[in-house]
């Protein structure tokens, strides 16, 4: 038995001496990260991603102010060019938000001590040895290739293969959105089927076309998590799209258009609907002196009273879901790129509650000096079919004619403190449209929402 | 024979985390420990990264071969990809 020992022991030692005498190989350890911290005077975030909803409540929202904090962490293992594992974690806070808890964007109270340590990602990167196809295998963030209308980039479990022949790159992925808890694993799962190609005409020219088959047989009975509300139908959505990015000068255009078709179950009825639904969008971009002017539009088809089935469909994850807006820089009518924990949007997916959208937007980012920089955006939005989720105005007992959901006014400016440190001071108005007139409690209209922020980054 | 075992664990240990101060005379000063600059084996930073990749990329077909060059721009593609995805979004 002593011998045993021994031998262990030896064999322990011996271990170590081998692993840390042996060159650092070929496995190279990469690790970066961020950190990004508001402060909040704002009359419309509270610290939640939720969607706008004034109805009934008093006209003047509480002004909330406090201080959040996002931490980013992404470490990858590098074999070689050719095999990574890729990892990616955050953690949300609000500062005096809970303590000693097991829960997420909590732990900013005295104390801390939680375990909120949130993992967006963790996946196997790698080429074949044949076919130049490379495969992301695991929790990966993927978008689609329409300004995330369909798919937000969020983490999602799946397979990723991708290849370019020439000028042609097609990519080919299923991803596994969410298996009930209540049935048999795989008896009922949400899964999400993307086919994408693009091809590069030439230097100024690029055109792409895809396929997505999202197929949702989760009922009430079969939900994912128990307690967790089940809002959208039961559905295959087959989704066709063409896109193209055209470089006309100082300018880039990109424009694209999706169809739907398939089949949706209502949840409350059971009745079978076929769907048929469509979006399309237009953004600008241009060079002008040391800035660049912008410019977006995008169409979401809405739905009366047809169960949804006339609305654009969009992957909604688990709590409903907001779409990040990559392309216009609004903060309040749809959700704040920079959103932390906080992330409220009037817009929260495109789908909105089957009302769907009709938005433009314009701007302008300049570098004021080599440290100074600051940019300006004007939008606007509203529903593109009104139905059952538009409130009523109170005053008046019925739904308002209007769908004007209001025009956002927002402006920042910001000062690089070196390669890695930024701040900069942002600000943000939405004048409500008459959709919200009478909405609030006794018949009133909510006052204007606004959010003004002081936000610090370091990334590395 | 454990003790062995265990010195040899220690020995190593120690070895493997001293800071990389062997290069030094007793006249120089230590500027990694001081100033955490030209520390051996130091990582760079997504932004240095992006600066360095630049810089090869514009070096060129006298330096790299076009194979090489595309490998390059690919991997500034990924680190510029990688700062955007740190400063924005970042799901909820």
């Amino acid at each position: 038995m002593k011998c045993l020992k021994h031998a262990v022991t030896v064999a322990a030692a011996c271990t170590v001496a081998v692993a840390t005498a042996i060159p650092s190989m070929a496995l190279e350890n990469e690790f970066h990260g961020a950190y990004r911290m508001k402060t909040f005077v704002t009359n419309f975030d509270d610290g939640t991603i939720t969607q706008y909803d004034p109805s009934g409540a008093d006209k003047k929202a509480p002004t909330n102010s406090y201080v959040e904090q996002r931490i980013r962490l992404k470490y990858s293992a590098k074999l070689n060019d050719d095999f990574k594992l890729k990892t990616d974690f955050k953690i949300d806070t609000r500062w005096g938000n809970g303590a000693y808890d097991t829960k997420r964007r909590l732990g900013g109270g005295i104390g801390s001590d939680t375990v909120n340590l949130e993992t967006r990602a963790a996946y196997l990167d790698f080429n074949l040895p044949v076919g130049g196809v490379n495969v992301k295998l695991g929790i990966q963030p993927w978008t689609d290739a329409y300004d995330g209308i369909f798919v937000d980039p969020v983490g999602m479990a799946g397979v990723l293969a991708s290849t370019t022949v020439s000028d042609l790159a097609l990519t080919l992925g299923w991803f596994r959105l969410d298996d009930s808890a209540n049935t048999p694993f795989g008896h009922s799962p949400r899964d999400l089927v993307v086919l994408d190609g693009s091809y590069t005409v030439n230097k100024g020219l690029t055109i792409g076309g895809s396929y997505y088959m999202l197929n949702d047989p989760i009922t009430q009975d079969t939900k994912y998590l128990a307690g967790s509300p089940r809002t959208i139908p039961t559905e295959i959505v087959h989704t066709l799209g063409v896109n193209s990015t055209a470089k006309v000068g100082v300018a880039t255009l990109k424009g694209y258009l999706l169809y739907q078709f398939g089949d949706l179950t209502e949840l409350a009825t059971g009745k079978e609907r076929s769907i048929s639904a469509f979006a399309g969008g237009l953004n600008a971009r241009a060079k002008l002196d040391a800035g660049t002017v912008k410019g977006s539009f995008l169409y979401a088809s809405g739905d009366r009273d047809s169960g949804g089935s006339r609305a654009f469909r969009d992957v909604q994850d688990l709590d409903g879901g907001t779409e990040t807006d990559y392309s216009s820089d609004m903060r309040i009518l749809r959700k704040d790129q920079f959103a932390g924990a906080s992330g409220k949007s009037i817009i929260a997916t495109i789908n909105n509650r089957d009302q769907g959208v009709i938005f433009g937007s314009a701007g302008y980012d300049t570098n004021l000096s080599e440290k100074v920089f600051a940019g300006a955006n004007v939008g606007f939005a509203l529903v593109a079919e009104e139905n059952a989720s538009k409130p009523f105005n109170l005053a008046t007992g019925v739904k308002n004619s209007s769908n004007y959901l209001g025009t956002e006014i927002n402006a920042a400016i910001g000062y690089k403190l070196n390669a890695n440190v930024t701040a900069s001071l942002r600000g943000a108005y939405v004048i409500l449209g008459d959709y919200y007139k009478g909405v609030a409690a006794n018949g009133e209209t909510p006052n204007d929402p606004y959010s003004t922020s002081l936000m610090l980054v370091y990334s590395f | 024979m454990k003790r062995i075992g265990l010195l040899c664990v220690m020995g190593l240990l120690l070895a493997t985390s001293m800071p990389a101060v062997a290069q030094l005379t007793t006249t120089e000063k230590n500027e990694c420990l001081l100033s955490s600059q030209s520390c051996k084996n130091e990582a760079d930073s997504i932004q240095k990264k992006i600066k360095l990749l630049q810089k090869e990329i514009k070096k060129g077909k006298t330096v790299y071969s076009a194979e090489e060059i595309k490998k390059l721009q690919a991997k500034l593609k990924e680190a510029n990809d990688m700062l955007d995805d740190l400063l924005k979004g970042g799901g909820k």
